[in-house]
C-alpha cells in the first residue's frame, strides 16, 4: 500500500476510481449469475472471503444475486482493489469494504461493520458525516485532505487522518444508490501509533509531573478532548466527552466572554494561533473556584483554517491569589495614599523629585500637581537649613529608617510667612520589586493639635499654679489620699517654707499642737466622705507666732464623677478672731469697748456690725456704712430690708437670728450680693450671739468679709481644669491617664475609649483591670518603667492585640506614654496618646505575606524546587526535596553558590545551561539528563527531568532562576531493564524454531519471531502491512479470524489449527496457541503466541484415518461374499440334512462375529485417535528383501520373481512395515500382470540411499492417475477409488515411505506394464 | 413381470452372489463392476431399483448418484450398497432413498429391496 505519499494521490484517487467504475460499466454487459456462486464476489483476502461467508438475507441488501448491478460492479472493482474502499449502500447506508480499508476499523469495528449500517458502526462521528453522505446521496461528492476524525476503534478514541473522497455511486436509471469513500490513511499507523504513544508517554509524564491539565479541541467537531487532572478539575467523569459549551459553562461567568474572544481570536490565521490567558474555572460538583493559566496555540491547514487547537492548564490559583494579595496590598496602598488625610509622599533618585504625593501632602506643602517631578528643594528650599534633606539623602544612601516624633518643621508660605507644623514621620527606603531602592516613602502625621493641645495642658496646669500663686488666700490641694500636693507661694511664705518642704503631711508642724488632731480629724472626714469642710486651726507663721486661719476646702470631682483629692483655700483670721474674742472677753465694758470696737472697726475692710433680737441694726462700723452708702443716722435702728437687703437675704438672716437665740451658737455662711461700687461680691459672714449676765442672747454681732477674690480663684481653678478636660475629651487622637503605681484609669477619652472598644465604666479601674490581654506584650512594662523612671516611651508600630467585642483583633499604634509630674517632680501618673497606624500596617504586612508565599510554595512543592539567588547562583531558596536530590544537606549548600555546595555537578554543562537562562530569560526544561551526584557516600549517575525558569522581578529585570527537578533515575533504570529483558526474549525467541508472536490487548499482533519470516519470506515491512492473515490459507481465514476476535474478546486461551504458507507456496499445517499475559489484577497485559507445524502429525493422523475406512471397507468385502454363500447355501439345504446345515449355520455365527470384531477393531482404533506406530530398529535390508520374495513367489506358481543387484547397508526404520510395502508392490505386480510371468525387482544403492523398483508387464495405469496415487493422496473419500482399483496396500505403502523420509513414485503405460519404485535413506555409521 | 435390479460393485464375488440371491427371490439382476455409464445402463434396461456401491471406479459412487439425481427423467429408486460404516449419513448426504449395509443378512437383504419395488 502506498499510504505514506498523500497529496499526489489524493489528488488522482476519485479520477482513477472513476475511471475504473466508468470502464467496468461499459463492459459490464447484462449478465446470468448463477444461484450458487456470484463473480462479482470473487477475488478479494480476507474481505472477500468475509462478504462471501457474509448471510446477506439478513441485511437490507438481501441476497448478492438480488443486487443492483452498479453495486454489483462497484463491489468487484473494489474487492481487488489494494485502496481502501467502502461502500454505504442504500438509505440505511450498508456497509461493504475491502481489505484495504479495513484497518481504518481497526479491532473493535471490524468485522461486524460488514453488512451493517454507516450510522451504527460510526455513530460516535455520524452528526460529523451524516450531512456529507446526505448530500453525495443528492449527488454531491466531497473531498477532504487530512480530515481528522477521532474514531474509536480500538477501545479507545484516536485522532485518525485521512484522505477522504465521498462519491455518488448512480444506479442504471441515473438515481444514487449509495455512497463510495475512498481513503487514504495519511499517516503510517503502526509507526505513528509507536511513536505518539511514547511521546505522549513522555508528555504524560511531563504533564503528570507539572501538574497540568491538557486539551486538545477540535474546532472541526467542537468536541475537546481533555486528560483526567482537567476533567477532574471541570467536575467532570474520566470518560465524559468535553464539548465547547460545557467547558465555557465552568469557567467564572466574569471571565467567559473574555476567554470566548481569546479562542476566537487564536483560532484566526492571523493571530498566529497563540493563545494565553487566565481565568477561574468553577468545579461543576465542588463548586471549588480555582484560577487557571490556560496556554496553547491553534493549528492551521493550508486553508488557513484551524483544524487543532490544544495545549495546557495549569492550575494558577495559589500564585495568583497572591499576586491578587500584592495587588490589594498596592491598591490600598495606593488608596491609603489617596484618602490618608496625613501627607504621603514618595521621592525619587539622589534629587529626590517628587513622584507620588497626596492632596494632603500637596495642601500642606501649599502647592499644586505641578510640583510632581520636580526635586525635594526646589519645592522646599527651606527645608536644607533644617536637615530634612540630609536625612532623606541618609535613607536613600544608607537604606535607613528616620523616625521623627512631634518634629517641629517650619514652613515659609508663598505669602513669606513661616508656619510651624509639627510631624510625627518616617522616612523609609522605597524599593523596587527586586529590593533596589530608588527613593523615600515618606508617611507624616500632622501632630500640631496634639503637640499644641499637651501645651495647652501644660500651660493651663502652669496657669493654675500661677493664679493661685498670684492669688491673695492660700491654696492648696490635696490627693485622695489625704497628701498634699501642691501649696501656692502665700501660704509658703506665710509659714517659711520652700516648696518641696510645704508638700505632704508638713502642714502639722506649722499647727497648733492642741489643734492638729481636730485638723487630721476634719480633713479625713471630708476626704473619706468627699464632702467640704472648714476649720479655724492655729498656724505658725514665720514669725513664730500662732494665727488663727480659717481653711475651706471642697472636694474635687472629676468630670465623670471621680473624686480627686480636695482644694483648699485659707485665709489668716487671727485678727477677726482676736476681735471676736475682745468682744466676749469685755461684755461689760460696751461702751469701752464699743469705742475700742469703733476705733479697730473703723479701720478694717470687714463688715461689722450688731443687731438686736427684732433683727434692727444697733451697729454698723464704718465699712458697712460705706458699703451701703449711708450714714449712721440713715442706718441704724432700721432692720435688714429698711437698710436695703433684697427680701430673701433679709428672711435667711432673721431666721438665722432665731436660731441664734435659741442655739446661742454663731452661724457662718457665704452669701453674694451688690456693692454699691464694686458690684457683685461675695461674702463670708459670721452672726455670733451676745450674751447677756444671765447668758441669754441680748443681741447679734456680725462680721462680714468680702472673700470675692478667694471664691473666684477656686471657680478659675475648676475653669482651667473643666478646659483642660474639654479639650483632651474631644481630641481626636486617643488620650488617657493613669495615676499611680497602679495605672487607675483617671481619664480617657472617647477616642482611646473607641480605641479599646470600652465604655466609660473603664474610669476608675486600673489600666490592667480593663485589658488584661496586654499582659505579656510589653505594655505593662512600658507603663511601669516610665512611672518609675519618668523617662516618657515613644514607639511606633507597635503591634497590640486587643480583645474587641471577646474577639482578639491585630492593631498597630504609634503610641507615647508621657509621664505626669507633679510640681515636686514626682510622677505620679502617665499620660498615653496614640494613633492607630492599623491600616497601614496591614498593608505593609500583606506585600510581606505576598512574598512569603513564594517561599512557602517552594518549601512545600511535591517535586523538587530551588531558587538560585543572582549571577552567582547562591542558594537561596530550596526545599527538603531539592535537597535530597542534591544528596546533601541544608548547610552544605544554603546560601553559596551551587557550584561551591555542590562541586559535584561541575562541568557537566549545567553552569552553561544556568549562565544561558539568566542572559536570555529563556526556560529551559531537559528529560532524562544524566547527572553524577553524590550518593550514599559516593557518587552515581543519576537521571533527572529538570526545568529552569529565569525568575523576573516585577519590572522585568531577571534575578534569580527558579528551579524544578524530578530524579526520574528509577524510571529510566527501569525502562532499561525492560528493554534489556526484551532484548534477550526476542534473542531467544528468535533462536527458537517454533513461530512465536505476541499481541497487545487488542489482538493487534506486534512481534513475531525470526521464524515466522523465515518460514514465510515475508519481510517485516510486508507483514506489518498487510497483517499476517496474508499466511494463513485462504480457506481457514475466516474461521480463524472468528476464533482470535472470541478469544481477545473473551480472554480464553487461543487453540487454533491452520495452514500457514510457506516461503515456497507450500501451505503447511499449523497449530498455533495463545495465552494472554495477566497482571497481578488479573488484567490481561499481552498475548504470547506460538504457532507449532504439525504438518507431519496431521498427515499421519489422515494417514490412520484412510487406513481405517479402507482397511474396514475392503475386510468388509470377502466377509460379505462368504456370509452370503453361507445363507445361500443354508436356503440349498434341506431340512434332511441336519447336520450340514448346523456347520452352515455355525460358519455363519463365526462371520457375524468376525465382522463384529473387525468393527469393534475399527471403531477402537478410531476412537484411539493416536498415530500409528513404528518400531524402529537398525536391520539388514538386503535379507529382509531376500526373506519376503521368498514368501511372494510361494503364492504364484505362475510369476516369476527376480532379483537383480543388493543392499549392502543396513536401514534403520520399521522392519515389517517395509516388508509390507515390498508384499504390496509384489502382489500387486503379480496381480496385474495376469497375462505375464515375470516380475523384476530391482535393489541399487544411491548417495544415502537405497533405492528399489518392482516391474511388472500387466495392465498399466495412465500418467493422470499416476499424479493422484503420489501427490494427492489427503482426500480419502476420492482416491480411495483409485487405491481400490490398485489394491489398499499402495496407499498405505507410500505413506510408509514417506514415514521413512523416503520417496516412492511409478512409471506406467497402459497395457505395457508398471514400474513402482521407492527409496529410503540408509544413514553412515558416524 | 420380473422387477429389474441393476447392481453396481467392483467385487465380482459380490455381484455374483447377489445375482444369485435375487433370482431365487425371482428378480431379475444385471450387474456392472464400473459406474461410468449409468445413465445409458438405466436407458438400456429400465431398472425398477438400482443398488450402487461408494468405491466403484470410476467416479465413484456419490458422484454417480448425484449424476442419476440430477437426470429429472430417472425415477428409478437408487439404494447405496456398502460396507462404509457412515452409510447412513452418506444416504442423506447424496440424496440416496435408502441403503443396505454389507454385510447383509439375506432376509434383510430382500426385505429392504421389497420395501420399494414390492
Amino acid at each position: 500500500m502506498v499510504l505514506t505519499i498523500r497529496g499526489f494521490f489524493f489528488d488522482e484517487i476519485p479520477f482513477f476510481i472513476k475511471f475504473i467504475l466508468f470502464f467496468n460499466m461499459k463492459n459490464s454487459a447484462p449478465q446470468v449469475v448463477s444461484s450458487h456462486e456470484y463473480p462479482f464476489l470473487q477475488g478479494g483476502g480476507e474481505m472477500g472471503a468475509l462478504i462471501r461467508a457474509k448471510d446477506w438475507s439478513n441485511t437490507p441488501l438481501g441476497e448478492p444475486g438480488t443486487w443492483p448491478q452498479s453495486l454489483c460492479t462497484m463491489v468487484s472493482v473494489m474487492l481487488d482493489n489494494p485502496f481502501g474502499m467502502y461502500i454505504a449502500w442504500g438509505k440505511e447506508y450498508t456497509q461493504i469494504y475491502n481489505d484495504g480499508y479495513r484497518p481504518i476499523l481497526g479491532t473493535t469495528k471490524h468485522p461486524y461493520a460488514l453488512g451493517i449500517s454507516t450510522r451504527e458502526t460510526f455513530k460516535e462521528i455520524w452528526h460529523i458525516i451524516e450531512s456529507m453522505f446526505d448530500g453525495v446521496m443528492n449527488g454531491k461528492p466531497v473531498g477532504f485532505p487530512d480530515f481528522m476524525l477521532p474514531l474509536n476503534r480500538n477501545n479507545f478514541v484516536e485522532d485518525c487522518y485521512f484522505d477522504f473522497s465521498y462519491s455518488p455511486i448512480r444506479k442504471e436509471n441515473g438515481e444514487v444508490g449509495g455512497v463510495l469513500v475512498t481513503v487514504i490513511e495519511t499517516t503510517n499507523k503502526k509507526r505513528a501509533e509507536a511513536d505518539l504513544k511514547e511521546s505522549k508517554d513522555q508528555l504524560q509524564f511531563a504533564i503528570e509531573a507539572a501538574e497540568l491539565g491538557t486539551w486538545d479541541y477540535n474546532p472541526l467537531t467542537n468536541k475537546f478532548i481533555g486528560n483526567n487532572r482537567l476533567k477532574d478539575w471541570f467536575g467532570l467523569q474520566h470518560d465524559a466527552e468535553i464539548e465547547l459549551p460545557l467547558a465555557l459553562a465552568v469557567m467564572a461567568e466574569k471571565d467567559r466572554s473574555r476567554v470566548e474572544q481569546a479562542i476566537q481570536r487564536a483560532l484566526k490565521y492571523e493571530s498566529g494561533g497563540l493563545y494565553n490567558i487566565e481565568y477561574s474555572i468553577i468545579n461543576a460538583l465542588t463548586r471549588q473556584e480555582r484560577i487557571v493559566s490556560a496556554k496553547g496555540r491553534a493549528w492551521f491547514g493550508e486553508d488557513k483554517k484551524a483544524y487543532r487547537f490544544n495545549g495546557t492548564l495549569e492550575d494558577i490559583t495559589d500564585q495568583a491569589i497572591a499576586r491578587k494579595k500584592i495587588e490589594e496590598s498596592e491598591h490600598r496602598f495606593r488608596f491609603i495614599l489617596e484618602h490618608s488625610l496625613d501627607p504621603i509622599l514618595i521621592l525619587k533618585g539622589e534629587n529626590m523629585v517628587l513622584e507620588i504625593a497626596n492632596e494632603p501632602l500637596l495642601k500642606l506643602w501649599s502647592v499644586d500637581k505641578n510640583a510632581l517631578g520636580k526635586p525635594f528643594l526646589e519645592i522646599l528650599p527651606e527645608m536644607k537649613e533644617q536637615g530634612f534633606f540630609d536625612m532623606l539623602q541618609d535613607v536613600y544612601f544608607n537604606d535607613k529608617i528616620i523616625k521623627g516624633n512631634e518634629t517641629p518643621v517650619t514652613f515659609i508660605r508663598p505669602d513669606g510667612t513661616k508656619e510651624i507644623i509639627y510631624f510625627n514621620f518616617t522616612y523609609q527606603p522605597y524599593r523596587e520589586e527586586n529590593g533596589k531602592i530608588t527613593g523615600v516613602l515618606v508617611i507624616a502625621s500632622n501632630v500640631t493639635w496634639q503637640v499644641e493641645a499637651k501645651k495647652q495642658v501644660e500651660e493651663s496646669e502652669e496657669r493654675f499654679r500661677s493664679l493661685a500663686n498670684d492669688m491673695a488666700a492660700f491654696v492648696f490641694t490635696g490627693d485622695a489620699e489625704t497628701n498634699v500636693d501642691f501649696v501656692n507661694r502665700q501660704w509658703l511664705e506665710f509659714v517659711g517654707l520652700k516648696t518641696e518642704e510645704g508638700l505632704g503631711k508638713a502642714w502639722v508642724t506649722v499647727t497648733h499642737p492642741d489643734d492638729v488632731e481636730h485638723m487630721s480629724g476634719t480633713y479625713e472626714d471630708a476626704v473619706s466622705n468627699q464632702k467640704p469642710y472648714e476649720i479655724e486651726i492655729r498656724q505658725l507663721n514665720t514669725n513664730g507666732e500662732y494665727c488663727w486661719v480659717l481653711w475651706k476646702g471642697i472636694p474635687r470631682i472629676t468630670k465623670d464623677g471621680r473624686f480627686a483629692g480636695m482644694i483648699g483655700v485659707g485665709i489668716d483670721i487671727t485678727y477677726r478672731k482676736k476681735i471676736e474674742q475682745a468682744l466676749y472677753d469685755q461684755q461689760a465694758e460696751t461702751e469701752k469697748l464699743q469705742r475700742l470696737y469703733e476705733a479697730v472697726t473703723a479701720n478694717t475692710p470687714d463688715l461689722i456690725y450688731i443687731l438686736d433680737l427684732d433683727c434692727r441694726f444697733t451697729y454698723a462700723n464704718p465699712a458697712l456704712l460705706a458699703m451701703w452708702g449711708k450714714s449712721w443716722d440713715e442706718a441704724i435702728g432700721k432692720n435688714l430690708l429698711e437698710n436695703g437687703y433684697e427680701p430673701w437675704h433679709a428672711a435667711m438672716h432673721e431666721r438665722e437670728i432665731c436660731e441664734i437665740v435659741l442655739t446661742k451658737k454663731s452661724i457662718r455662711g457665704t452669701v453674694s450680693f451688690p456693692h454699691a461700687e464694686l458690684g457683685k461680691r461675695i461674702y463670708d459672714y459670721i452672726f455670733a450671739p451676745v450674751l447677756n449676765s444671765e447668758g441669754n442672747v441680748e443681741a447679734i454681732a456680725g462680721t462680714t468679709r468680702d472673700i470675692t477674690d478667694i471664691t473666684t480663684a477656686e471657680e478659675d481653678l475648676l475653669k482651667s481644669e473643666q478646659q483642660m478636660r474639654a479639650m483632651v475629651e474631644t481630641a481626636p487622637f486617643p488620650i488617657g491617664v493613669y495615676i499611680g503605681r497602679e495605672m487607675i484609669i483617671q481619664f480617657a477619652n472617647q477616642s482611646i475609649l473607641n480605641a479599646w472598644g470600652k465604655g466609660n465604666d473603664v474610669i476608675g479601674k486600673s489600666f490592667k483591670q480593663i485589658l488584661p490581654e496586654l499582659d505579656n506584650q510589653d505594655v505593662f512594662k512600658q507603663l511601669d518603667d516610665v512611672y518609675t523612671t519618668g523617662v516618657p516611651y515613644h514607639t511606633k508600630n507597635q503591634k497590640i492585640d486587643l480583645v474587641i467585642d471577646g474577639e482578639t483583633k491585630c492593631f498597630y499604634f504609634n503610641y507615647s506614654f508621657t509621664p505626669l509630674t507633679d510640681s515636686t517632680g514626682k510622677v505620679y501618673g502617665v499620660m498615653n496618646t496614640a494613633a492607630d497606624v492599623t491600616d497601614l500596617n496591614l498593608a505593609k504586612l500583606a506585600i510581606q505575606k505576598s512574598e512569603e508565599n513564594l517561599r512557602s510554595t517552594i518549601l512545600q512543592a511535591p517535586v523538587a524546587m530551588c531558587f538560585f539567588k543572582g549571577e552567582n547562583f547562591i542558594v537561596d531558596l530550596s526545599n527538603e526535596k531539592m535537597f535530597e536530590l542534591w544528596g546533601k544537606t541544608a548547610n552544605d549548600v544554603m546560601h553559596k553558590p551551587i557550584f561551591e555546595g555542590l562541586p559535584e555537578a561541575k562541568d557537566q554543562g549545567f553552569e552553561a545551561i544556568l549562565q544561558g537562562v539568566y542572559t536570555t530569560g529563556t526556560t529551559f526544561s531537559a528529560d532524562g539528563v544524566p547527572i553524577t551526584l553524590p550518593r550514599n557516600g559516593g557518587i552515581e549517575l543519576v537521571y533527572v527531568n529538570f526545568v529552569y525558569e529565569p525568575y523576573r522581578e516585577a519590572n522585568g529585570i531577571i534575578s534569580g532562576i527558579l528551579a524544578v527537578a524530578i530524579d526520574v533515575t528509577t524510571q529510566l533504570t527501569a525502562r532499561k531493564k525492560i528493554e534489556e529483558r526484551e532484548q534477550k526474549f526476542r534473542l531467544l525467541a528468535d533462536s527458537m524454531p517454533q513461530h512465536i508472536w505476541t499481541a497487545d490487548t487488542n489482538g493487534n499482533l506486534n512481534y513475531y519471531n525470526q521464524s515466522v519470516y523465515d518460514y514465510s519470506g515475508l519481510t517485516p515491512q510486508q507483514i506489518d502491512t498487510d497483517g499476517w492473515i496474508q499466511i494463513v490459507h485462504p480457506d481457514d481465514r475466516e474461521e480463524n479470524i472468528k476464533a482470535w476476535i472470541h478469544s481477545v474478546n473473551a480472554g480464553t486461551d487461543f487453540h487454533f489449527e491452520h495452514r500457514f504458507r510457506r516461503y515456497d507456496g507450500e501451505y503447511r499445517w499449523q497449530l498455533s496457541r495463545a495465552v494472554p499475559q495477566r497482571d497481578e489484577e488479573g488484567n490481561i497485559q499481552m498475548w504470547v503466541g506460538t504457532s507449532t507445524d504439525i504438518q507431519e502429525i496431521k498427515q499421519m493422523d489422515q494417514q490412520k484415518d484412510d487406513f481405517i475406512s479402507i482397511a474396514s471397507h475392503e475386510m468388509k468385502t470377502p466377509l460379505t461374499t462368504a456370509k452370503g454363500y453361507l445363507e445361500l447355501l443354508q436356503m440349498q439345504l434341506s431340512e434332511e440334512n441336519q447336520t450340514i446345515l448346523l456347520y452352515a449355520s455355525k460358519a455363519n455365527q463365526a462371520l457375524e462375529r468376525l465382522n463384529g470384531l473387525v468393527t469393534e477393531l475399527l471403531d477402537a482404533s478410531k476412537i484411539q485417535n493416536g498415530q500409528l506406530n513404528y518400531n524402529i530398529s537398525t536391520f539388514d535390508f538386503n535379507a529382509m528383501l531376500d526373506e519376503t520374495i521368498e514368501n511372494i513367489q510361494h503364492t504364484t506358481k505362475i510369476h516369476t520373481i527376480q532379483k537383480t543387484g543388493t543392499a549392502f547397508h543396513p536401514v534403520t526404520g520399521d522392519k515389517n512395515r517395509l516388508q509390507q510395502v515390498l508384499i504390496n508392490l509384489l502382489s500387486n505386480a503379480i496381480k496385474y500382470s495376469p497375462n505375464a510371468d515375470k516380475v523384476f525387482i530391482k535393489v541399487e544403492e544411491q548417495p544415502g540411499k537405497i533405492q528399489v523398483s518392482v516391474q511388472d508387464f500387466g495392465i498399466g495405469l495412465s500418467g493422470q492417475h499416476l499424479d493422484k496415487i503420489f501427490n494427492r493422496y489427503y482426500r480419502v473419500q476420492e482416491h480411495a477409488i483409485y487405491f481400490q482399483g490398485l489394491g489398499i496396500g499402495l496407499y498405505l505403502s507410500s505413506n510408509i515411505i514417506q514415514r521413512h523420509d523416503g520417496t516412492m513414485w511409478a512409471d506406467s503405460e497402459p497395457g505395457k506394464g508398471s514400474t513402482f519404485y521407492f527409496t529410503i535413506p540408509i544413514y553412515s555409521e558416524q | 413381470m420380473k422387477k429389474h435390479i441393476l447392481i453396481y460393485d467392483d467385487d465380482p464375488e459380490i455381484l455374483f452372489l447377489c445375482t444369485a440371491i435375487l433370482s431365487k427371490y425371482n428378480y431379475e439382476a444385471q450387474t456392472f463392476s464400473r459406474c461410468d455409464n449409468i445413465i445409458a445402463d438405466i436407458e438400456k434396461h429400465k431398472p425398477d431399483l438400482i443398488l450402487m456401491d461408494l468405491w466403484i471406479p470410476d467416479i465413484g459412487g456419490e458422484k454417480t448418484i448425484a449424476i442419476v439425481k440430477e437426470d429429472k427423467n430417472i425415477k428409478t429408486p437408487i439404494l447405496i450398497f456398502s460396507a462404509n460404516a457412515d452409510i447412513k449419513n452418506l444416504t442423506k448426504k447424496v440424496n440416496a432413498d435408502g441403503y443396505i449395509e454389507k454385510p447383509f443378512a439375506i432376509n434383510i437383504f430382500i426385505e429392504t429391496i421389497q420395501k420399494y419395488i414390492g
